[in-house]
């Protein structure tokens, strides 16, 4: 018995030799990696891969995803540093686009770069050259349930006239008057904390930023350190929005989790949720004929600021590594131009991703709700731009999140937070 | 002849200890070596970026880092309340379960079960029931303990994830106490019994000196453990309200990683290991002293 | 009499009361692996209206659960069976040949237990990612790290367990011109039968468990374990809970299974013990 033992583990040694190492040799091919962070598309992707792959047989396509919601970039670097690099991964703006600099091949010349609609290739642009094909343009705002107001007696007018704080809390106000007839557990859902923490730190912190004057030019002065927060208008008035989601969002903003903010809202619990066009299909998934639409997010009642338009922008770009053979990035070239030019790639990226495109030549037909009210948004030019990606790394997770949570516990007033967030730029930036 | 069999005993003596010391040198005290050796650095684990040497820098950064001092006094208000929870639960789980009922051995795997649940599915559950649950419980029973903030409030928080921790943690702890309790004969105890002493009089005489080793060890490894604790934090409070209740090892973490300072973050793991070595050999020092005396 | 059996009897029934309520967190998980997404959302802490074994279906067609289950079992195993081997064996020498060296070796794996994973992890997948050692993305590669990482906690249990190992046996075995490996093997192992079963509980679960070891080293999708299969049901913005909660149940029977026969042995090792 004693010897089985022992006979069975240096079996199960010499065994263990033999599993490992056995990487297929197929030496003619061309192998591309795909390094991408969207679980919820990964079906539709690889049945694009597969027949992408089909048409092109010399090519082979690895797709591969950070699952888990994590950190992307954190995966990324891990896999970097392991030296096993994918060919082609995702960077969403500036500041990720500085990290990988060197290994961002220059995409200037590609086919799809004069049919990309206009504006969306800044942020991956250094000295006029471009280095990302956007992934899909989002959008956020206000959403507001109309079933609900309807009931509550607001007119469409009133509801189209939000263009300044004060209109929307007049709308709010309206409705909370009625929150018990109406069978609302709270106006609005909105969150600063728990499995939301997103929501207030990179989607409302946004518009401050994005109503300055020009905000890559104020961001650039927060770096060098000539702008702050403690002194800027825009940001002095982002504490009334604060203070009116507050008073009009559930008791607890400090903990509400994602699943409690989008089920309540799509059971009709509350009449508004500060959210972007990603949640429809969870918000679908407990109600289908859920009719809704995005409000703008004022800061204040200045006409001049953009209170009347809702924060547009590229999620992702995807990129292709420098540091690889030629024939990889050729290969992966030739991929990234199928997904755009190919009407297969058209194809997924409408009808299968569900995605907003990027590009001229790609039109939607059949929108969903939110989807549609982003493309009147933006057909109508009232957008501002996402500019989290251009901050310091770690400044929305780490600090935005600790200032927005010590605002509303009462430990820090707003000119804390304020000065709170100089510091931090600086440490961040020096 | 002597010298080869000194030969002899050595080769015997590495054949034995090498294969494991080996991976563990490999594994664990090289990386650990590089890792500090990166504290003196502004690596950026950025493939290609060069890796400047800059002295004390990092670590002069951490004492003035307010962070740091949080999560600092976080972590040993943590690390205290699990101590005590995590081995006085884990103890009397050991007791019930070594008793002589025909449930004993179905109750061992249920108090082991929580030690396989971890990450993200972890925190849902115990978020849920602390939001939710509690909630329900306290508006039904009106029982106060229910009705405290428990996730809103930094301090509560704290309490929290010791509780989590001690649910997860407790039923590892008393698999290391059963094997204490195994050692123990049954004569000596049915002798006290014999003699007339009470439940408690044979736990505190007979047991607790028989476990003693026991003891030193799970301490060790709930101190350990507690010090370390990452999962629970991550999926439970990820640091709200406000970082304060963000752990060493998730700020360590965050600043490696999310802001992308990993010589920073290799410093705070690099001060991490000497405050828990500190306090772990003051602990297992007096234990060991404390055995002898029991 | 009948007051010890009344004593026995409230004993089991406290045991049982605590054992539900250790439990009851599962209770959610199981419930809602049975519900629709919608249900689960609305109504977590119900009983599902209609149990759907659909979320079991896709559960294990998106964890792709029998290669992630065949991954899990060959590493889990193939690292228990070594480190229990390996940290036996050395615990045994480290007891018995009392010098500096083996003070120090052993002083080693004790302050080792106290190095935060954080802080060797990096320097870790550099020093054996592809430009290095070339070990990720290899069964043998996580077996060694496992085998490195397991080493501290287990050749510390095995110290102390030798301790109550009569030396005497040994002694006479060394007399009669057994070498050590004979000795080792055929009298101290089978005596560390008990204690080897803590050991191969504790490692196997953690392993069985380990998320961060294997996301790190382990990036190929043919190598995924289960518990990165299960990461899967997350995305940046949405999550699969009902798939999850499923995905989860799937993934911690086959531990406990192996928990309750492991337990048994060790019951029976103690018993063992006490009739001789």
């Amino acid at each position: 018995m004693k010897k089985g033992i022992t006979a069975s583990i240096s079996i199960l040694l010499v065994l263990s030799l033999f599993l490992v190492g056995c990487s297929s040799d197929e030496s003619e091919k061309v192998t591309v990696d795909i390094f991408q962070l969207k679980v919820e598309i990964v079906d539709q992707l690889q049945s694009l891969v597969d027949d992408f792959m089909e048409e092109n047989p010399d090519i082979i396509i690895n797709l591969d995803t950070a699952g888990g919601g994590e950190d992307y970039t954190s995966i990324l670097k891990t896999r970097m540093s392991s030296g096993n690099q994918p060919a082609i991964f995702q960077v969403p703006g500036p500041t990720e686009r500085d990290v990988w600099f060197d290994f961002l091949t220059d995409l200037s010349e590609e086919q799809w770069v004069r049919v990309t609609s206009e504006g969306l290739l800044d942020n991956i642009t250094v000295d006029g050259k471009i280095y990302g094909q956007p992934v899909n343009i989002e959008g956020y705002g206000i959403i507001y349930n109309k079933a609900i107001l309807e009931q509550a007696g607001i007119s469409q007018t009133m509801i189209n006239n939000v263009n300044s704080l004060s209109s929307l809390q007049a709308l709010f106000e309206e409705v909370e008057q009625q929150k018990e007839a109406l069978g609302l557990e709270a106006t609005l859902g909105w969150s600063v904390g728990g499995t939301a923490w997103w929501v207030s730190s990179y989607h409302t912190f946004n518009v401050p930023f994005a109503m300055q004057q020009d905000p890559m030019d104020f961001i650039e002065a927060l770096n060098d350190d000539t702008a702050n927060f403690a002194d800027n208008e825009q940001m002095l008035a982002f504490k009334d929005l604060v203070d009116t989601f507050v008073t009009y969002s559930y008791e607890d903003v400090a903990v509400t989790d994602y699943e409690k903010q989008y089920s309540d809202f799509a059971s009709g619990k509350t009449a508004f949720i500060q959210q972007g066009n990603w949640t429809i299909n969870q918000l679908n998934e407990i109600d289908e004929n859920l009719d809704i639409a995005f409000l703008p997010i004022p800061i204040s009642d200045n006409t001049s600021w953009a209170n009347d338009s809702i924060p547009v922008g590229v999620p992702n770009y995807w990129v292709v590594n420098k540091k690889l053979d030629d024939e990889v990035i050729e290969a992966a070239k030739k991929f990234l131009d199928y997904m755009v030019m190919n009407e297969r790639g058209q194809q997924f990226m409408v009808e299968e991703a569900k995605y907003i495109p990027a590009f001229t030549n790609v039109s939607v037909e059949k929108a969903d709700p939110l989807a549609q009210s982003i493309i009147t948004y933006v057909n109508d030019e009232k957008t501002i731009p996402w500019v989290w990606h251009a901050f310091p790394l770690g400044l929305v997770e780490n600090d935005a999140k600790k200032a927005f949570q010590d605002y509303v516990n009462g430990d820090k007033t707003w000119d804390e937070i304020l000065s709170f967030l100089d510091t931090q730029w600086d440490e961040k930036t020096k | 002849m002597k010298k080869s069999n000194k030969l002899r005993n050595q080769l015997e003596y590495w054949s034995f200890v090498g294969p494991i010391f080996i991976a563990f040198l490999m594994v664990v005290i090289i990386p650990f070596i590089i890792g500090l050796y990166y504290s003196f650095t502004n690596w950026s684990a950025i493939p290609g970026r060069s890796i400047d040497f800059i002295g004390l820098e990092n670590y002069i950064a951490a004492f003035r880092d307010e962070q740091f001092r949080i999560s600092f006094f976080a972590t040993i208000q943590f690390t205290l309340i699990c101590v005590v929870l995590v081995n006085i639960v884990g103890f009397f789980l050991a007791l019930l379960v070594t008793q002589k009922m025909r449930s004993a051995n179905l109750l061992r795997t249920v108090f082991f079960m929580p030690n396989l649940i971890g990450g993200i599915v972890l925190g849902y559950i115990w978020r849920f029931i602390f939001i939710k649950v509690f909630v329900s419980l306290y508006e039904s029973t009106g029982l106060g303990i229910f009705g405290l903030p428990w996730l809103s409030e930094a301090n509560q928080a704290i309490w929290a994830m010791a509780i989590v921790t001690t649910w997860q943690f407790g039923g590892y702890i008393m698999v290391i106490y059963i094997a204490g309790l195994q050692g123990i004969p049954q004569s000596l105890i049915e002798a006290a019994q014999v003699d007339g002493a009470n439940a408690w009089k044979r736990v505190r005489h007979i047991i607790f000196p028989l476990v003693a080793p026991a003891f030193t060890v799970s301490m060790f490894l709930t101190m350990s453990n507690s010090f370390k604790m990452f999962d629970v934090n991550l999926a439970l409070t990820n640091g709200d309200p406000g970082r304060l209740t963000e752990l060493l090892t998730l700020q360590i973490y965050n600043t490696a990683f999310t802001d992308s300072n990993f010589g920073q973050g290799q410093a705070y793991a690099a001060i991490l290991f000497i405050i828990i070595g500190v306090v772990s050999f003051v602990q297992v020092y007096y234990n060991k002293r404390r055995e002898v005396e029991m | 009499m009948n007051k010890k059996k009344y004593q026995r009897l409230s004993l089991q029934v406290f045991g049982i009361l605590l054992g539900i309520l250790y439990l009851s967190p599962f209770y959610i998980i199981v419930v809602n692996s049975f519900k629709e997404k919608k249900e689960f959302l609305l109504n977590t802490l119900s009983l599902p209206n209609t149990f759907v074994l659909d979320n079991y279906i896709k559960a294990m067609e998106k964890m792709g659960f029998l290669t992630a289950l065949k991954n899990s079992l060959i590493i889990s195993i193939l690292s228990v069976a070594l480190i229990v081997l390996l940290s036996s064996m050395a615990a045994w020498m480290l007891v018995r040949t009392k010098n500096k060296l083996s003070t120090v070796i052993f002083y080693a794996f004790i302050a080792s237990m106290l190095i935060p994973f954080q802080s060797v992890m990096l320097p870790l997948v550099d020093l054996y990612g592809a430009n290095k050692l070339n070990l990720i993305n290899t069964y043998h590669g996580i077996i060694f790290m496992y085998i490195g990482f397991g080493a501290s906690l287990s050749v510390i249990l095995f110290h102390g367990f030798m301790k109550s190992i009569p030396k005497e046996v040994e002694e006479a075995a060394t007399i009669d011109g057994c070498n050590k490996f004979q000795i080792f093997f055929n009298i101290v192992f089978p005596l560390l039968k008990p204690i080897s079963i803590t050991v191969a509980i504790l490692n196997g679960m953690w392993i069985w468990n380990d998320y961060l070891l294997p996301s790190l080293v382990l990036q190929e999708k043919s190598l995924r374990t289960i518990p990165l299969s299960t990461k899967y049901f997350f995305g940046t913005y949405q999550a699969d809970w009902t798939l999850a909660m499923a995905g989860l149940v799937l993934a911690i029977i086959p531990i406990i299974i192996f928990y309750f026969i492991a337990q048994k042995h060790i019951i029976k090792g103690a018993i063992d013990g006490a009739i001789k």
